[in-house]
């Protein structure tokens, strides 16, 4: 008597309620509450460009998929991922269209070409920014936002999209020094409160540290992303910045420059991408903490005043010799006959 | 990890990673073992053990009593096989086993009188176990008589034990660990016999750990059986038994994460227990050890739980060995309409099955019927690479490097990142967000780098 | 100045040159390797698949041990029978008859001849399927993932409707689905003839059994061994004597074909798909 209407198949029969889809819509939610502070502190004007940015490259991802006739996985949301990311580290200021090309070089040339989700080598959102910066180098230098503090002046904002245009702190603190910073952003401990909240020229969402960290830490703790990364990456940032930022030895700020430029929107949410990032934990320290290292040595001796991008896509290259130098140490594998 | 100390013991009572499964055992732990009626027929594969297949010893037509020896395990790592009825042998066909093997088997008709099986439980929890006599069989005695009952490991993987308690100078043995921590889910036949039998298993401990000269005596148990770590605590008063109480985590029953827990100790790769001066034996093998000897009866009857959200009744069952499988599932007032699969064993490394006439065997713990809801059947997406596999594999491998490497057939890489340390707890397929068939894949691995070694 | 430091460069540089072939010419002497010239025209003749059928790494490696260890010239599956010729003409020895060799699936059931089958969820190959009991009811036959589709390199073996049916037409008979095959029903047979006999079974079971998992099962009647002596039934399982098939044997094939109330003899080779009861049209008129 067999049963022909039951299933067969292996052990586990049991699996757990994750998905790939589930953990990537995951992440997008945790990208959200950063994206709304935007909205009020740049104008809504970033709204329309990271719109753009996420269609861009969902439609990317839709068209060439059905062009080389594979499955289309934009319902897994990692192009929705990427969307995000690479609006969020264009500057406000930026005109709508400009998400489009890099769109289709993140998802396109840096994803699909090499054969989808899981086998890209680098991160899609920051090809596209570095595709950006590349061939838009001025609008991608340049078009700072002042943040908005004052709510009746917000209505206005919308209006013109070079209705302000500022400088960064890493910009001003590269090129004036110290002194030109502590005047254009107030006293210590205002410029602490600001930029942990989020009120500071930067990139459409990397300026809220808060809310990153909220959504980081949300992240470790449903055990998606593992706290190496961004606690290595922080770490080595802000020690390195401590020893090698300021006029001499052991006085650079290592707070501000942690809270500045893309550190924390890079420790948790570029540099943890499954697909770029080592498996592994020492692999993954190791990983965290060069880019950390790569950061402050392109942000003081290097030409732009943030290299949290280029740092990443660089570690990127080496997470296969990562895997490769740091498997993990077998149960049992001192062990004696 | 070095911080915490298991009270008592070296080990941490933990090991590193592991995985938390719903262990949804509150199904059948509350149902005390009922005893099965005998059945018409029983079928008895010959090859219920890992090691050598028995040969059998009885003809077609010819008439056997209860305990009689049908297959005989000539060679050391095998063992004998006893009719667990009194009847008639109608045939040796060929039957296939849950794991896919297919092999022959002893089919016997029951006729005349047969033996109450509610005796044979009465007797396994009855309070009169000795524990002071114990010295009068010599720890060979003892070897002999657990090779004669056919007594195999009953906790699912079937290794004879007479091979773990044989006398062997080379490799002393200083504790025997008893492993009643049943980390599967769903499964609570363990459970249950800790807690309606502790006297047998206290006896058959102390007759276990004569056989091996062992110094040391040691219980395990998960911290998710409070009941049944009361009753031994009761019933091991006074002796030199010790209680381990571990943490509940999957696979804290596997071998090596057990002494590894216990005792703190790792047993090399490719290494027995032994090699590290331990024995282990399931909680329900030692039972039988302790009816062996004691009551000199061959192990013909074992308890399983039947269990799972698509089965109408889970229950916990005292059944003869040979028993077909829907026999068992139709006691228990059979499956519902939304089950899905009928898994020998747990879950999470049990064997699924469609053929109803599937025997139990001696290494069958439990029915674990699963319904549409509980098996996921998710398309398989890439490999993304989080690396929650790794972070899941008791054995510290990297599990989805061993499973692409079986799938684009390169048994090199499988061997780079130790393939044959697997022991397909499944950890890691069940964490996977891709839902890549893991072990399976690894498992196709294995056999790939045996065939590669062999050519 | 100029002129002085090119003259330098230059110099050194044809002096080097000088040194350094003078080194080259030398070594070429002194450290020459005999090879015999037969290696260079066999590997000519071979066709260069390396496909590993000839139980060698690739064709060099059977063009060595042509010549150096006299091994038999008609071992090239590939090349067949003119390879073979060519082969013999260098090496200077007979050319012995080839017959070619072909892959036989021993298992003819399709999809709807399959009894038993239960649905199976898990990794689509039958490396993986096999450790599954209860894919189907038949643990001997074709689970119909393609394991030796993939390890096939001359698109010569198909799934079709669930069985793997060699391509006659494309198949060298390099043995790599074989070797891939978790249940070793595919074997490598020299055919005697365009067409041969096979039993398509590989079913071990007693009649009961092998009757309840499939249609086209052979339960080893031994009504075919009846009928002509090429084929001999053991373990409950009619095999066929591949060597001893000859036109000659075509009539009692076809009788014992026809007794078979299993349909499970059946015609394979060039220009018949294998059905359970296939038929060489072209050869009944002959």
């Amino acid at each position: 008597m067999i049963r022909t209407d039951l299933f067969v198949s292996v052990s586990p029969h049991i699996k757990q309620d994750v998905t790939v889809a589930k953990i990537m819509w995951t992440v997008v939610a945790c990208l959200i509450p950063p994206l709304v502070l935007s909205m009020f502190v740049f104008g809504f004007q970033i709204l329309y460009i990271t719109l753009m940015s996420v269609g861009s490259c969902v439609a990317t991802e839709a068209i060439s998929e059905k062009l080389l006739s594979r499955p289309i996985t934009v319902k897994d949301g990692s192009a929705v991922i990427t969307g995000l990311l690479l609006a969020y580290v264009i500057p406000p200021g930026v005109p709508f269209w400009m998400p489009i090309p890099a769109a289709i070089m993140a998802i396109f040339v840096t994803k699909v070409l090499m054969g989808g989700l899981g086998f890209n080598i680098f991160n899609p959102a920051l090809i596209g920014r570095a595709f950006l910066v590349a061939t838009y180098p001025v609008a991608m230098t340049t078009a700072w936002l002042e943040p908005i503090r004052d709510a009746s002046v917000f209505k206005y904002a919308g209006a013109g999209v070079d209705a302000i245009s500022a400088a960064t702190p890493l910009y001003v603190l590269k090129h004036y020094g110290m002194s030109a910073f502590m005047e254009k952003f107030g006293s210590m401990s205002a410029i602490y409160t600001d930029f942990f909240i989020g009120l500071r020229p930067g990139c459409i969402g990397e300026t809220s540290a808060l809310l990153l960290l909220i959504g980081g830490i949300f992240l470790i703790w449903k055990k998606y992303i593992t706290w190496h990364i961004p606690i290595s990456l922080i770490l080595s940032v802000g020690v390195l910045t401590w020893i090698f930022g300021g006029e001499t030895l052991f006085t650079g700020n290592p707070l501000v420059a942690v809270l500045s430029g893309g550190v924390m929107l890079g420790a948790f949410f570029m540099a943890t991408d499954y697909v770029t990032s080592p498996t592994q934990k020492t692999g993954k320290l190791i990983f965290g903490a060069g880019i950390g290292a790569l950061t402050v040595l392109i942000r003081l001796k290097g030409g732009y005043p943030e290299g949290i991008c280029y740092a990443i896509l660089l570690m990127n290259s080496l997470t296969p010799a990562l895997d490769q130098w740091f498997r993990p140490k077998r149960f049992s594998e001192g062990a004696k006959i | 990890m070095g911080l915490f100390r298991l009270k008592g013991f070296p080990g941490t009572g933990n090991f590193r990673h592991g995985i938390h499964p719903p262990d949804n055992k509150s199904l059948s732990a509350e149902s005390k073992v009922e005893v099965m009626q005998t059945p018409e027929t029983v079928v008895l594969p010959l090859l219920q053990h890992i090691g050598a297949q028995c040969k059998p010893v009885v003809k077609p037509r010819q008439i056997v009593r209860y305990g009689e020896v049908v297959g005989v395990g000539r060679a050391f790592i095998s063992a004998s096989l006893h009719s667990p009825v009194a009847g008639k042998v109608k045939k040796i066909g060929m039957v296939t086993l849950p794991n896919s093997m297919h092999l022959p088997a002893i089919s016997i008709k029951t006729e005349g009188d047969q033996i109450n099986p509610q005796r044979l439980w009465d007797e396994m929890t009855a309070m009169d176990w000795p524990r002071d006599c114990i010295s009068i069989y010599a720890p060979e005695t003892i070897a002999k008589i657990i090779h004669n009952s056919g007594i195999v490991g009953l906790g699912g993987a079937a290794f004879p034990t007479h091979v773990k308690v044989a006398p062997n100078d080379s490799r002393m043995i200083d504790t025997l660990l008893i492993n009643g921590c049943e980390c599967e889910p769903y499964l609570s036949c363990d459970d249950r016999l800790m807690r309606e039998a502790p006297k047998a298993i206290v006896t058959g401990a102390l007759l276990a750990g004569r056989a091996v000269a062992a110094k040391e005596i040691v219980i395990c148990v998960e911290n998710n059986k409070p009941e049944a770590i009361l009753k031994l605590q009761q019933a091991t008063e006074k002796t030199l038994i010790k209680i381990a109480v571990l943490k509940t985590k999957y696979p804290q029953g596997s071998e090596k994460q057990l002494v590894k827990s216990v005792l703190g100790l790792e047993i090399p790769l490719g290494g027995l227990p032994s090699d590290a001066g331990v024995a282990i034996s399931n909680v329900a093998t030692i039972a039988s050890v302790a009816r062996g000897v004691i009551k000199e009866g061959p192990l013909t009857h074992r308890v399983i739980s039947v269990s799972g959200r698509g089965i109408k009744h889970p229950k916990n069952l005292f059944v003869p060995i040979g028993i077909s499988m829907g026999e068992v599932i139709e006691y228990c007032g059979g499956i519902t309409e939304d089950a899905a699969r009928i898994i020998s064993g747990g879950p999470m490394m049990g064997f699924a099955f469609s053929d109803m006439t599937t025997p139990v065997t001696k290494g069958t713990s439990g029915i674990t019927v699963l319904t549409h809801d509980e098996i996921s059947d998710e398309q398989e997406t890439s490999c993304v690479r989080c690396g929650r596999c790794v972070d899941a594999c008791p054995m510290n491998l990297v599990p989805t490097r061993l499973a692409l490497a079986a799938r684009y057939n390169n048994p090199s890489i499988a061997i780079r990142y130790h393939i044959n340390a697997c022991f397909e707890c499944g950890c890691c397929t069940y964490v996977c967000p891709a839902k890549i068939k893991l072990v399976q894949l690894i498992r196709t691995g294995k056999k790939l780098v045996a065939a590669m070694a062999k050519s | 100045m100029i002129v002085i430091t090119l003259a330098i460069a230059s110099g050194t540089m044809l002096l080097m040159a000088i040194i350094l072939s003078y080194i080259l010419g030398w070594a070429n002497e002194k450290f020459k390797v005999e090879v015999d010239p037969r290696i260079e025209a066999v590997l000519e003749i071979l066709p260069g698949a390396n496909c590993g059928g000839c139980g060698y790494l690739g064709c060099s490696d059977y063009a060595v041990a042509i010549v150096t260890d006299n091994d038999p010239v008609n071992k090239c599956t590939v090349g067949g029978e003119a390879c073979a010729k060519q082969l013999a003409e260098i090496m200077g020895v007979e050319a012995t008859k080839t017959n070619p060799l072909y892959a036989v699936v021993h298992c003819g059931a399709h999809s709807d001849d399959r009894l038993m089958p239960t649905e199976y969820r898990g990794e689509k190959r039958c490396s993986a399927a096999h450790q599954v009991a209860g894919v189907q009811g038949c643990t001997f036959g074709c689970l119909g993932f393609g394991d030796c589709v993939r390890a096939c390199n001359y698109d010569a073996i198909h799934i079709v409707d669930s069985l793997a049916t060699v391509d006659y037409e494309k198949c060298i008979g390099c043995g790599a689905c074989a070797k891939v095959c978790p249940r070793n029903i595919i074997t490598i047979v020299g055919f005697q003839e365009d067409m041969i006999p096979t039993v398509a079974c590989s079913n071990k079971d007693k009649p009961k059994e092998a009757k309840a998992v499939c249609q086209v099962s052979c339960i080893g009647c031994k009504i075919c061994s009846k009928s002509s002596d090429i084929f001999n039934v053991n373990d409950n399982l009619s095999e066929c004597d591949y060597e001893r098939y000859t036109a000659d044997n075509y009539e009692e094939v076809v009788e014992a074909m026809e007794k078979c109330a299993r349909k499970s003899i059946c015609f394979i080779g060039k220009g018949i798909g294998q059905k359970a009861d296939s038929r060489p049209s072209v050869l009944m008129q002959k």
